[in-house]
């Protein structure tokens, strides 16, 4: 493999990255409206019936129910999709919360922690509560 | 008795270096595509850890290139024969390697020691031609090298075997894309196409585990993985768990971290190996998910609530 294999392809990637920014832009993180995610993890989940769901303030992530077992879900946007993770005590390591904001530490290596704008001090404390339990 | 001189010195061109700039300029066609159709996602963050990745699996192949030649050189004194560089050998050549290549794939998402290192290609969430290179960078610390065996073993030449390989890899580049349907019926019969690999990058619960092949679908339907692409079944793409991160060397070690973490962990050797060893997801209670327990889960549900499926 040639010195000049390589740099040609890290031109190439450069030039791929550069293409894809100007034709698509940068996505926007956002997870949409609490029935949008209900029907994305009903696609995803056999049996998944939403139940009560809070949408961070900033559109970035959720939580929601599965009334169906009673597990709930966080689900976080990354680029133009999003990656979803049920809330178990072995996954979730730790909540705070700092006025209406909730912070989720998760074990796992690759989805470390979350943020949850809750929108309210009060709404914050209630799923709080909830995630603790 | 060694590797006769002449099978080692054969010079053949490498099929990934030669297709690179292929590579590229079809990657920059299907942007413009999908761009101009609608038919198909590119998100850039994605798209930069595919690339970088692509870079960093030829680097790291590059430098565990000597695992391949000891293990071949130490396999040598068993071939059974010299095949030589006669013209069906090469027919024969590419049909076994495909073979191999099915068994190594089909072990690479039933065996989680392999599957740490095949995940890679599958962490992204998208399916374009990017995707394709979003290869592993940790091939050399598995067990896959076994499965080139057979073919040292029968003799093949060893530069005949490589490049085959090679050619195997980059057939399978262009079938990763949602810009081509369907092609007609005795193509899609027989070769693997992007239809038939859309379902393999598939988490539908319908579509794990299938289809497996590298340029043959033959095999798929012979050894009873094959799954066809359904109208009503639009492919969802990644893994079970998507990755929420896009930094390449976690999307690398994610799961090596996890099997680290689960053998270090258990309870018994007998967990311990089966952490290694087992198909991905599984656990000594069974709290985790296996696509074995989702598929079952999805079938019973699909029976209760969807008799006329």
């Amino acid at each position: 493999m040639s010195l000049i294999y390589l740099a040609g392809s890290l031109g190439g990637i450069a030039l791929l990255v550069g293409f894809n920014l100007l034709l698509f832009g940068r996505a926007r993180p956002q997870v949409g409206t609490a029935p949008e995610i209900a029907a994305r993890l009903a696609k995803e989940i056999p049996g998944f019936r939403a139940g009560r769901a809070i949408v961070g303030a900033d559109g970035r992530s959720a939580v929601i129910e599965n009334v169906a077992n009673r597990a709930l879900y966080l689900v976080e946007a990354m680029g133009d999709g999003v990656v979803t993770r049920q809330l178990s005590h072995g996954l979730l390591a730790n909540v705070g919360r700092l006025g209406e904001r909730l912070s989720l530490e998760l074990r796992d290596f690759t989805f470390p922690r979350a943020t949850l704008v809750a929108g309210s001090e009060s709404l914050a404390r209630e799923w709080e509560s909830r995630l603790k339990h | 008795m060694g590797i006769p001189v002449e099978t080692l010195t054969m010079h053949l061109p490498n099929p990934t270096e030669v297709a690179t700039p292929f590579f590229i300029a079809l990657v920059v066609a299907e942007m413009l595509f999908v761009r101009l159709s609608g038919r198909g996602r590119y998100e850039t963050r994605d798209t930069a850890t595919s690339l970088i990745m692509g870079f960093g699996s030829v680097v790291s192949g590059a430098l565990f290139t000597f695992l391949f030649i000891a293990f071949a050189r130490a396999l040598a004194p068993y071939r059974l024969t010299d095949l030589g560089w006669v013209w069906w050998v090469f027919v024969a050549a590419f049909l076994l390697d495909d073979l191999t290549y099915y068994w190594w794939h089909r072990a690479s998402h039933r065996i989680r020691w392999l599957w740490a290192d095949h995940v890679q290609h599958h962490s992204s969430q998208h399916y374009n031609l990017s995707t394709a290179l979003r290869q592993p960078l940790t091939g050399a610390f598995t067990p896959g090298l076994f499965f080139r065996a057979p073919m040292l073993l029968l003799g093949f030449p060893l530069p005949m075997i490589v490049f085959v390989h090679g050619i195997n890899l980059v057939y399978q580049f262009w079938i990763h894309t949602e810009a081509i349907k369907r092609f007609p019926r005795p193509i899609e019969w027989v070769m693997n196409t992007p239809s038939h690999h859309r379902v393999h990058h598939a988490t539908n619960a319908r579509y794990l585990d299938s289809n497996y092949a590298g340029m043959l679908i033959i095999w798929d339907r012979m050894f009873g993985t094959f799954a066809a692409e359904r109208e009503d079944g639009a492919p969802r793409y990644g893994i079970v768990k998507n990755l929420g991160s896009y930094n390449p060397l976690r999307v690398a070690f994610h799961e090596w971290v996890g099997i680290f973490n689960d053998v270090t962990r258990a309870h018994s050797l007998r967990d311990a190996v089966l952490y290694l060893l087992a198909p991905p997801g599984w656990s000594p209670d069974g709290s985790r998910e296996t696509s074995d327990s989702i598929k079952r889960r999805w079938n019973e549900y699909r029976a209760a609530h969807m008799p006329g499926e």
